[in-house]
């Protein structure tokens, strides 16, 4: 369970930066000097790097942001990374760093300043990634909202840390590359997961504190894999597409498992078409408290 | 090389820090070479109409645009190490880091760049773009002496970069230069490294030959043995003279007023204690304050030795009396109920029963100084000292109480006659 704990820690440090940062409101009508200076310290960036790609090593890329709102997608080739910005010059600052394999991205908070009542705008950072970069994607974002799909990128490593916000994360078209595992860290949060089998993993590994997780297992398994889930307290769901081959193996405290469709066998829980399924994914389940249900879905229909 | 606002210019600072060695040296060689070029352009008088801005567009390494209400910068840099940032801020124009004047927020001038800047830019058409800029018609003479700056500066961006061979060898240059900086500064750190551990060692020896001085050596169990007997002593030596200081007090003080202290003590022992120890806490102010009144007048300053001397003899006194007529209490108790030892001693004999009384008491300290003499049980016998010692105080403050409730064992108690416990004082 060190996983949360690292999550919470980030979304704690992340949110507080977040906060920190973010104090913008929204402009009053009537002259007021502190909100029109408030105003006036509010930036929009553009940041953009070609992408000569030469080696072909993958590239870690880690992008770090507080709070607001995240969108990250696939960009064009030969872009290393387009981000727009929007962030208070007072307290935070757009990172755009490169070196030694390494690429920084996200918006960096400072100064001391601690302000939790004015989080109507926290700024935003729009993230392209370019889609033929070889890549490991580290994601840690605090609080706000998130919408990542990483579908078209070339992964080789994907980890996503969030802590109280509501993530969602898709990979609409299958990872160029192959990764050995994909990680999620969720601290206290809503985080939603869909299409899971596009990002050609053999290992998925999803740890989370505390919150409503749903994890899609659509999409195009290369290989068969292994998903487990580690959960403190909330209610998981799992959308699995009619045809994949699935096998849950429960172990918890507290929890009630809507096994509908699963017939189970010994300890473990095996869809009826586990034997003859092209592609398998066994799910390690372990919950302390709180509700596992299972979706099934037509993947034609999807 | 870098936008130049300010909280940008820093982080921007940081950053280059934190980069690697070769992208430092990348990036000087570029600012030289950019520097050169200006300087080229400069020589060159090269006018806004005759820019090349046919050329091919130059390839874009990364670039930066950054609109704020009051502010419009970019940064571009090209693949050949070119660079160039323009800030238009509330405090004026910069390119590069230096500022070139100012003009009217809401001027033409201004509004020109600002809107220039807002429309969406392609980052690979971006030195084309920023190329064909034209400064608007209808300038005032500050304001286009800017834009004429503006405009060599932006001409560096489609001017004729710096041949390719120049670069790499002014690159292998600065590396070599690097390395060689880089292998001395790995040459000064082993040598500081060398030099930290001979002091940690040094620092060693020391601290351990400091030990074993302090901790007395060879010396070291007998130095212990002989502390502990001197303990052991001491409370001897102070219960004594507390049994001889109460001897002498019983026959000292006329009356019955020790046994009329330790009637009290025995009947109202919590209410003697609390007075006992709000006694002992007074005792600092009540000696202090009325030296400080008594020195505000001469006839006070004649008496305040007489004070200095009097009230601790008496506080002291009192302690020790009402110790001696509790002790008589406990034991009075240990000889009635009989136990082993206690068999020489005379109930009705005063004296008899005081000593008992006060053996009890140290009993306690006596035994954790004599278990403390004992090899490994030096940590038992302390926590058996206190605990002993913290008796005597309680029981020092229940005697001191009780001398104070009886006014040193003179005033007949009228408020508590009717209390059963005490029938039968007089």
């Amino acid at each position: 369970m060190t996983a949360p704990v690292v999550a919470v820690a980030t979304a704690v440090s992340l949110t507080m930066t977040a906060f920190a940062g973010g104090d913008a409101s929204a402009i009053p009508a009537g002259p007021n000097e502190n909100e029109l200076a408030r105003q006036e310290a509010w930036r929009t960036s553009t940041i953009s790097r070609d992408y000569d790609g030469d080696d072909g090593e993958p590239l870690r890329v880690r992008v770090s942001y507080g709070g607001g709102t995240l969108t990250l997608t696939s960009g064009e080739v030969g872009v290393l990374y387009r981000m727009e910005v929007r962030y208070n010059e007072e307290h935070q600052e757009p990172v755009a760093e490169v070196g030694d394999g390494l690429v920084e991205l996200g918006i960096e908070s400072f100064g001391d300043k601690f302000n939790l009542g004015r989080s109507g705008d926290n700024g935003s950072l729009d993230l392209r990634l370019g889609s033929d970069v070889p890549m490991i994607l580290e994601v840690a974002f605090g609080a706000g909202r998130a919408a990542v799909d990483v579908g078209g990128l070339s992964l080789s490593g994907l980890s996503v840390e969030t802590g109280a916000s509501s993530i969602r994360l898709e990979a609409s078209t299958p990872n160029r590359m192959g990764m050995d595992a994909a990680e999620f860290a969720v601290g206290a949060a809503d985080f939603e997961a869909n299409d899971l089998g596009n990002l050609r993993a053999s290992r998925v590994s999803v740890d989370a504190g505390v919150g409503k997780v749903v994890l899609g297992l659509g999409g195009d398994w290369r290989e068969n894999a292994t998903l487990r889930v580690d959960m403190g307290v909330g209610s998981l769901t799992l959308r699995v597409p009619r045809g994949l081959g699935l096998r849950v193996d429960r172990d918890g405290f507290l929890t009630t498992f809507d096994s509908e469709g699963l017939t189970k066998r010994g300890d473990s829980y095996y869809s009826p078409d586990w034997e003859d399924a092209e592609r398998r994914v066994r799910v390690e389940l372990d919950a302390a408290f709180g509700r596992v249900a299972l979706e099934w879905f037509d993947p034609d229909e999807e | 090389m870098c936008p130049t606002s300010g909280p940008w210019r820093n982080s921007h600072e940081r950053r280059e820090r934190r980069s690697s060695g070769r992208r430092s040296l990348r990036g000087a060689a570029a600012l030289l070479i950019v520097v050169a070029a200006a300087g080229a352009q400069a020589a060159g008088a090269q006018s806004a109409e005759a820019r090349p801005s046919a050329q091919a567009a130059p390839e874009v390494e990364t670039w930066r645009l950054t609109l704020g209400n009051a502010t419009a910068s970019v940064w571009i840099e090209l693949e050949d190490g070119r660079s160039l940032a323009i800030d238009l801020r509330e405090d004026g124009w910069w390119i590069d880091g230096s500022r070139i004047g100012s003009s009217d927020p809401d001027g033409i001038l201004w509004s020109s760049w600002r809107s220039f800047l807002l429309r969406d830019r392609d980052g690979a058409g971006l030195p084309e773009a920023l190329a064909t800029w034209s400064p608007p018609s209808g300038l005032q003479e500050s304001s286009a002496r800017i834009a004429a700056r503006l405009e060599d500066a932006l001409s560096v961006l489609t001017g004729p970069g710096a041949d390719g061979a120049e670069i790499e060898a002014e690159l292998t240059a600065l590396e070599a230069e690097f390395e060689a900086e880089l292998a001395d500064s790995r040459r000064r750190l082993a040598e500081l490294e060398s030099e930290v551990r001979e002091a940690n060692a040094r620092a060693d020896r020391r601290i351990r030959q400091e030990r074993r001085e302090s901790e007395g050596g060879f010396w070291q169990p007998v130095s212990r043995f002989a502390g502990g007997l001197g303990n052991l002593l001491g409370t001897v030596v102070f219960g004594g003279l507390l049994a001889l200081a109460g001897a002498f007090g019983a026959q000292a003080i006329p009356g019955n007023r020790v046994t009329v202290v330790s009637e009290v003590a025995r009947a109202l022992p919590s209410r003697s204690g609390v007075v006992g120890l709000m006694g002992s806490l007074l005792f600092l102010p009540g000696f202090t304050i009325p030296i400080i009144v008594l020195s505000m007048t001469v006839i006070g300053i004649l008496l305040v030795p007489v004070w200095v001397l009097a009230f601790p003899l008496v506080f002291g006194v009192s302690a020790v009396v009402g110790s001696l007529a509790v002790a008589r209490n406990l034991g009075a108790w240990i000889i009635a109920k009989g136990y082993p030892g206690t068999g020489w001693a005379n109930g009705y004999n005063d004296l008899h029963v005081g000593i008992v009384g006060l053996l009890a008491l140290f009993l306690l300290p006596v035994a954790g100084d004599v278990v403390s003499l004992l090899p490994f049980l030096s940590g038992l016998g302390a926590a058996i000292d206190v605990f002993g010692w913290l008796a005597v105080g309680v029981v020092s403050c229940i005697g001191l109480g009780a001398v104070i409730l009886t006014n040193g064992g003179s005033r007949h108690p009228r408020a508590w006659d009717r209390s059963d416990d005490l029938q039968g004082i007089d």
